[in-house]
């Protein structure tokens, strides 16, 4: 499980945090460790920091046996997690007897082969809890118990304090029980986390975290890297990528915040071919947010916390309302923000668990954080369509790479609704005709711009609602882009569209991009601020003819 | 994440307002109270300029007192008429825009816009005017919450009470230091006054120039020696120095004359002591003995003084002393009926009346004080400054009795 | 200006053209003002490299607060760049709290923040 640990030069910073834990680690060892929550906006490190502790604990010292258990969303009934809670930490404890790396990745093993197993090792107390749990077969709260207090009962047969170090322990908050989840199965830790000689380390959702109101625990906050390890994060994962980058702008390290998600996000994002410029870092940020990394990121959070229509859309809409608001000025009396009434309390309750808004004393605050405000407001702008009257240095980024548009550029906005590819086609043959495009290259042109749009509608499911197409003639050539704000299915190396699970079986959409091929003579595609952007062009010369027989048309 | 962190701030905030509260009730000096206060609340919310103006009610003027930031408007001056003050709320912030059509907003926009004021509380102290707080743009640039609000009108209270506290503070002070003032003016306006009359009552006797000067100066000493109050000395001082106000009254010429004087006129100088007194007890003196004493001045302990013949038990020993101290000047000046006689024969009369003319223990005590300066043993001021040549005559025709 | 208070020093050194100033001891009073007059003669004089060093520092309360978020916002005025380096776990959590840590670049070592404060340009 914690194999995935970064590389212990791959870890900057934290020189503090390591240090409280290695002194937290100290008191266990002397039988008066004390539970913890590390807490910490989203992307700050918890997860890698209790990994690269783990790592330590197991491999350099022999005093505390370490325990990392990430909890999973898929493994939450209650017989199911406890199963796999004790199994996971008998195999780590036996493992770490001996230094042996092989037991940690031991997946799938069933109680009783590793009953056998222990037994084996002459660890006979491992062998007891597991027959017990065995016992309790019927009684899945028994079951529960055994297995949280395995770690306590580990120390005291063996003399040896126990780290827990649990990732995601929010999610606990569903584990659920004949069918229904029951959030006050999560009492059932409480006397696991009081335990002296075997305290837990947990992490998660600082919201939701705070929701579950664990008692006797001390948060110890995260806190985002100070810009100087900010800036050698940065620079290691830039050099690790072999780029000759250099000299990343102090103003978008300020604006990363210390978050080591987005310094990797964006470092990882920065073009390795050349030197880069300013320009190309804020490309790099630019992308990562509206469509890289960090956008996934975020869009994942807001997914499972708002499904679809009314309730996504009011949430985005209270959360921008509370972004702005912030940046009005500071001199209003009122208090900024929708009232807490104006939304449901369930609505309201989801808001401030996502971590988007920050609870305050009866009123909402926008976090610190201006690359998750930043997400937001693009994801506003395009779903619900209102220009944002944003910071201006905010706005700069997008506005140096908004393409340079020049001579007779026509450009449409449109809603995603069915049959707008048709609307699409409708305007290309009137502009063309402007333009003084010859019919059939209007025509062949016609049939790509169809598919692409169409391609567009169908790979975005994020819930963006808008193609931008802009349509050019330009000497010899007849260009026409769709570009939509879209998950990343642009598979970087071949710069084709992915070849996703349409394509493979032979679908549909599969014949699609070979017609867009078909029709014109030159196909590419772009990352843009916004998302995706399908290039195709046609020359203008008469001589142009579809390389093969026309595909019937669509309509 | 959020509420803890926000705790955390209010802790914070709590603990600058403990700060506050101390700060402003320290022993330091007003105006550095008033800086550290206004730097504890900029610190609250990462303002970086403020001001601080204490309302001058006489000026009808905001005056500044302190403030962060803004050094180069230190003098300013805001001039607000009550109108203007009735329309701010009471320890309650607000922002400067909301206040664009009040007068006094309008007419120092500028000045406030300098001073980069954005928000600014009224501090008012039990319903009166105390002053203003600006606060400008935060550093974070973000709105105030609820919170934040509730802990700057609560520092806003604070310090409106210290101030106000301070200036009643000051004001005491101030009235008692002009008490004060007034006192010791009134001590040297009586006492000039007095020397005023002094000098005219001297003036009216070529012979008895300074007379009243010495009487007072005799008479001090002994009531010092005697162990008298200040206050009591400085009665008896005052008494010598106008018990022969009566003597105003009296022809100049019956004063002077040369030759014996009738029966009328030894009547009218016995007079002096009555008229002294009915001049006198017109006016008010913080010594109420003086017009006492003055009347008194003349009587003798066996009875036979005047103008009230009183006797030994009537009389005070302020009067005494003062009979004696004029007796003995009279003694040592010149007159225009006789000579004046030397030391010597003084003392000897002096020694020879004691229990009639005058008090017997007083005598006794001034005789000693005498002694004491001849011998030249005396500490305190010297009371026969005018006699040294005397004084070495006596010694000289005393010989061993009056020598160390 | 500022009476100084016995428990609050400044101490001021340049290298090259980076001005480090290392308060010591209690910034909890006026005589923290000395920091503010400090930075404002710098700037005065030219400077664009501040580094507050705070190894040697204690207590910091909201007076303490008040004074570095005005040498924060001359720094800015003055288009400078201010680092913060050698905090204790304290400072860092009161800055935080205050909202002054995002503007100024915090640094373990003064030495790292010379390092980049000599290799950057001012954006």
């Amino acid at each position: 499980m914690p194999i995935n640990a970064l590389h212990e030069e791959g870890f900057i910073g934290r020189r503090d945090a390591l240090q409280d834990l290695h002194r937290w680690a100290l008191d266990a060892e002397k039988g008066s460790g004390q539970s913890i929550v590390l807490a910490g906006s989203p992307g700050i490190g918890k997860t890698e920091l209790l990994k690269q502790f783990f790592t330590h604990l197991f491999w350099k010292q022999d005093a505390i046996a370490p325990f990392y258990y990430s909890v999973s969303s898929a493994i939450l009934s209650v017989p199911l997690f406890a199963r796999d809670y004790l199994t996971r930490f008998l195999c780590q404890r036996l493992a770490f007897e001996n230094k042996e790396e092989s037991l940690l990745y031991l997946e799938g093993i069933t109680v009783r082969e590793l009953a056998a197993w222990a037994r084996d090792r002459g660890a006979a107390w491992a062998g007891e809890l597991l027959d017990r749990f065995q016992r309790c077969a019927d009684d899945p709260i028994d079951m529960l118990r055994v297995a949280l207090h395995a770690p306590l009962q580990s120390a005291l047969f063996t003399g040896k304090p126990v780290a827990v170090l649990i990732d995601d322990f929010h999610k606990l908050a569903r584990l659920h029980h004949q069918g229904a989840a029951d959030p006050s199965l999560i009492a059932l830790f409480e006397s696991a986390l009081s335990a002296k000689k075997a305290p837990h380390l947990i992490t998660g959702n600082a919201a939701e975290l705070q929701a579950l109101s664990l008692p006797g625990v001390t948060w110890v906050p995260l806190r985002p890297l100070i810009f100087g390890d900010a800036e050698r994060l940065f620079s290691a994962v830039l050099q690790a990528r072999g780029t000759a980058a250099a000299g990343v702008p102090p103003a978008l390290l300020d604006l990363l915040g210390g978050n080591p998600l987005y310094l990797r996000c964006v470092a990882g994002a920065v073009k390795t071919d050349r030197v880069s410029g300013e320009e190309d870092f804020w490309s790099a940020y630019v992308q990562e947010v509206a469509s890289g990394g960090i956008y996934h990121y975020y869009a994942a959070a807001l997914k499972t916390l708002f499904a679809e229509g009314g309730e996504r859309r009011q949430a985005l809409e209270a959360l921008y309302g509370i972004y702005e608001s912030e940046g009005a000025p500071l001199e209003d009396r009122k208090l900024k923000g929708p009232d807490a009434g104006k939304l449901s309390p369930a609505l309201a309750r989801a808001l401030l668990l996502s971590g988007f808004v920050r609870g305050e004393f009866g009123g909402y605050r926008a976090p610190d954080d201006r690359v998750m405000r930043e997400f937001i407001s693009r994801l506003y702008e395009r779903e619900i369509g209102v220009k944002p009257s944003r910071d201006v240095r905010q706005q700069a980024p997008e506005q140096r790479f908004s393409p340079q548009v020049t001579g007779n550029v026509f450009e449409l906005a449109l809603p995603l609704m069915p049959q707008a590819e048709l609307v699409v086609a409708r305007s290309l043959e009137q502009i063309g005709r402007n333009l003084q495009v010859p019919e059939d290259v209007i025509g062949q042109m016609q049939m790509a711009v169809i598919e692409a749009c169409i391609n567009a509608i169908e790979h975005n499911r994020g819930g963006e609602r808008r193609l931008f197409v802009t349509i050019s003639a330009e000497g010899e050539r007849l260009e026409v882009s769709v570009e939509s704000p879209g998950r990343d299915f642009l598979q970087a190396e071949t710069g084709e569209p992915f070849v996703g699970t349409a394509l493979r079986e032979g679908g549909p959409r599969g014949q699609g991009v070979k017609l867009m091929k078909r029709f014109t003579d030159t196909l590419r595609y772009e990352k843009t601020g916004r998302g995706t952007r399908v290039v195709l062009g046609k020359r203008l010369t008469r001589t142009s003819e579809p390389r093969k027989e026309n595909v019937p048309n669509r309509e | 994440m959020g509420t803890r962190w926000d705790l955390k701030r209010m802790l914070f905030n709590l603990s600058a307002l403990v700060d506050l509260g101390q700060e402003v009730t320290s022993a330091k000096g007003y105006a550095e109270r008033m800086r550290t206060a206004v730097y504890v609340i900029t610190g609250m919310f990462s303002v970086p300029r403020a001001a601080l103006f204490v309302y001058d009610p006489e000026q009808r003027a905001l005056v500044h007192v302190a403030g962060k930031g803004n050094e180069e408007l230190q003098d300013v001056r805001l001039s607000l008429r009550s109108s203007d003050v009735q329309q701010l709320p009471r320890n309650e912030p607000f922002p400067i825009r909301d206040m664009r059509t009040v007068p006094f907003f309008q007419r120092y926009e500028d000045i406030l816009a300098k001073l980069d004021a954005r928000v600014m509380v009224a501090l008012f102290a039990k319903d009166e005017f105390i002053g203003v707080l600006t606060l400008g743009r935060r550093l974070s640039r973000k709105t105030y919450l609820r919170s934040e609000w509730d802990v700057l009108k609560v520092a806003a209270h604070q310090l409106a009470s210290a101030v106000h506290n301070a200036r009643l503070f000051a004001q005491h002070a101030e009235k008692a230091r002009e008490n004060k003032r007034l006192y010791e003016d009134m001590r040297r306006i009586y006492h000039e006054t007095i020397e005023a009359f002094a000098t005219a009552i001297d003036a009216k006797d070529e012979y008895t120039k300074n007379h009243s000067y010495r009487v007072a100066h005799y008479a001090s000493a002994i009531a010092r020696q005697m162990g008298w109050r200040k206050e009591q000395v400085e009665a008896i001082y005052i008494a010598g120095l106008l018990h022969d106000i009566g003597k105003i009254i009296i022809d100049r010429k019956v004063i002077n004359k040369d030759s014996d004087l009738t029966s009328q006129e030894k009547e009218e100088i016995k007079n002096h002591p009555q008229v002294s007194y009915e001049i006198l007890s017109k006016i008010r003196f913080p010594w109420k003995e003086v017009v006492h004493f003055i009347r008194h001045h003349h009587e003798r302990p066996d009875g036979r003084g005047y103008p009230d013949a009183l006797g030994e038990k009537d009389l005070s020993d302020g009067v005494k002393i003062l009979a004696l101290s004029d007796a003995f000047d009279a003694m040592t000046s010149d007159r225009p009926y006789r000579q004046r006689l030397p030391l010597a024969e003084a003392v000897r009369e002096i020694e020879r009346c004691a229990g009639t003319q005058f008090d017997h223990h007083i005598s006794t005590v001034f005789i000693k004080m005498l002694e004491q300066e001849i011998k030249g043993k005396s500490h305190g001021q010297p009371i026969l400054e005018s006699m040294k040549m005397e004084i070495k005559a006596f010694r000289d025709a005393n010989g061993p009795r009056y020598n160390a | 200006m500022f009476r100084t208070v016995s428990n609050f020093s400044l101490s001021l050194k340049t290298t090259d053209d980076v001005v480090v100033m290392t308060p010591r001891g209690y910034v909890d009073g006026l005589g923290a003002g000395q920091m503010e007059e400090a930075s404002e003669a710098v700037l005065g004089k030219g400077a664009k490299k501040l580094i507050v060093n705070f190894s040697d520092t204690q207590f910091i309360n909201s007076v303490g607060v008040s004074v570095l978020t005005t040498v924060v916002h001359r720094t800015q005025q003055s288009s400078g760049m201010l680092c913060f380096t050698n905090m204790k776990r304290v400072h860092r959590e009161v800055f935080d709290l205050m909202g002054l840590t995002k503007h100024v670049k915090v640094f373990n070592e003064e030495d790292d923040a010379i390092l980049y404060l000599n290799r950057t340009k001012k954006n």
